[in-house]
């Protein structure tokens, strides 16, 4: 059996006990939002992983512009597509909860509308690189834009929904899980599956490295 | 050194300009007939126009033609005479060069807009000197923004292609805080009510000009 890291350990046994103590764990009883507050383990865990991807995918890029080993490149492309991943699953849990708590899936809240520029610019990312043939140069170019696209995208997601009323919980007098409805109970389900689904997230970009450096050995023979 | 390369620079995009006065005539028909285009297709003007409405088509063509003024770009920097530049001037002082150029272009392609909505819709703007300053701090946003990205179509090579697709998502976070803006002018609502998000704009234009002054040496060396 091959090696595994504790890190990997850490999130197989946190996203268990998180989706156990997510469907089954005690929940405080809202007004409208009933059962599906559990959807906050999921829905929320993903946004977190996704800022944590792609800050690191980032960081990658950052450290290929100072270094340029296509390593870095590597990985910040990793995570990129990662982050895509868990970002569409955030789009489509929000909607499927705001589907019932708020009478439809798109209100054009502006936490929506954000994390939607968000997966558009790094389909644009996903682009561009498809039509660079250097590798170097895609190198070059994609961690110029990322890191560009990310300083935009990120007051983007943390200032703008400030400007107008979001639907969100905490938001405008709306229910929350936040400040004063997440009883202790839910963050201690809340912060493991946060975490867990982090580290997970960190796995998947991993094994899409590995899988690239393999194909560069093959094509390297 | 810096700022006199950086003046012969702009002068020399401007008069380039002025020579091949075909450039600024396309710019021109291109704003012209779009305008003309929105008019027809409002039924001559007889659809309600409201000043939302007009705000959006406002927005909308000058959206088109930023790109049409990027689209140009470095072309020509990056293409036939890159020996050239690569060994005569630093990479900061090109890229702030060119920002400043779009940045005129955009500005002055703003004010046609302008009068010529005007013209065909009437100006529904009751705080002038406001528009202006939005207009003035959203073609800097916009403009420091596409040229950034116009540098990396042009190294893919796909300029006319990539620039929108790039472009359009990194544009929209300054063009939902313009509309609120103008909005604001439109309705002469007063600054009181604008100086959040004007200095929201303002250190987004910040930003967005940093990031093209340090970002744009390292797409220049080869």
């Amino acid at each position: 059996m091959p090696k595994i890291s504790w890190w990997k350990w850490v999130s197989i046994l946190l996203l268990i006990y998180a989706v156990v103590l997510g469907f089954l764990g005690p929940i405080p009883r809202l007004h409208i939002v009933n059962e599906s507050i559990r959807n906050t383990y999921f829905h929320v865990p993903m946004w977190f992983g996704m800022i944590f991807l792609l800050g690191a995918s980032v960081w990658n890029s950052i450290q290929y512009l100072r270094h340029s080993r296509l390593e870095y490149d590597m990985l910040s492309h990793a995570y990129v597509q990662v982050g895509i991943l868990f970002g569409a699953l955030g789009l489509v849990t929000g909607m499927l909860w705001a589907n019932y708590t708020w009478g439809a899936p798109w209100s054009n809240d502006p936490k929506q509308t954000a994390s939607a520029i968000g997966l558009l610019i790094y389909f644009g990312y996903l682009v561009l690189r498809g039509s660079l043939n250097s590798e170097k140069e895609r190198a070059k170019v994609s961690a110029v834009y990322s890191i560009f696209a990310f300083a935009i995208f990120i007051p983007l997601i943390w200032v703008l929904p400030r400007f107008t009323d979001s639907l969100h919980p905490g938001n405008g007098g709306n229910p929350a899980f936040g400040k004063y409805d997440m009883d202790n109970q839910m963050r201690m389900v809340f912060y493991p599956a946060v975490i867990g689904w982090t580290l997970m997230g960190f796995w998947f970009g991993n094994l899409i490295v590995r899988i690239s450096r393999l194909q560069n050995k093959f094509s390297a023979l | 050194m810096f700022f006199n390369q950086l003046s012969v620079l702009i002068r020399k995009d401007l008069k380039l300009e002025f020579r091949q006065r075909v450039l600024t005539a396309s710019l021109l028909l291109f704003v012209v007939s779009a305008c003309f285009t929105v008019y027809q297709i409002s039924f001559a003007g007889k659809a309600r126009i409201n000043p939302l409405v007009w705000n959006a088509i406002f927005w909308l063509v000058l959206l088109f033609s930023s790109f049409q003024v990027a689209s140009r770009g470095f072309q020509r920097e990056m293409d036939r005479e890159y020996w050239y530049w690569f060994f005569q001037v630093r990479p900061e002082v090109l890229v702030l060069g060119k920002l400043i150029y779009h940045f005129m272009m955009l500005f002055f392609t703003a004010l046609v807009v302008w009068g010529f909505l005007g013209l065909f819709f009437g100006s529904p703007v009751q705080d002038n000197a406001m528009f202006l300053t939005v207009i003035f701090l959203a073609s800097l946003g916009i403009s420091s923004a596409l040229t950034l990205v116009s540098a990396v179509a042009a190294r893919a090579r796909r300029n006319s292609s990539l620039l929108p697709v790039l472009g359009f998502p990194l544009l929209i976070p300054t063009l939902m805080l313009v509309v609120r803006l103008s909005v604001t002018s439109l309705d002469a609502l007063g600054w009181d009510m604008a100086w959040k998000n004007i200095a929201t704009l303002c250190s987004l234009d910040l930003i967005m000009v940093s990031l093209s002054f340090i970002l744009f040496p390292y797409l220049w060396r080869t």
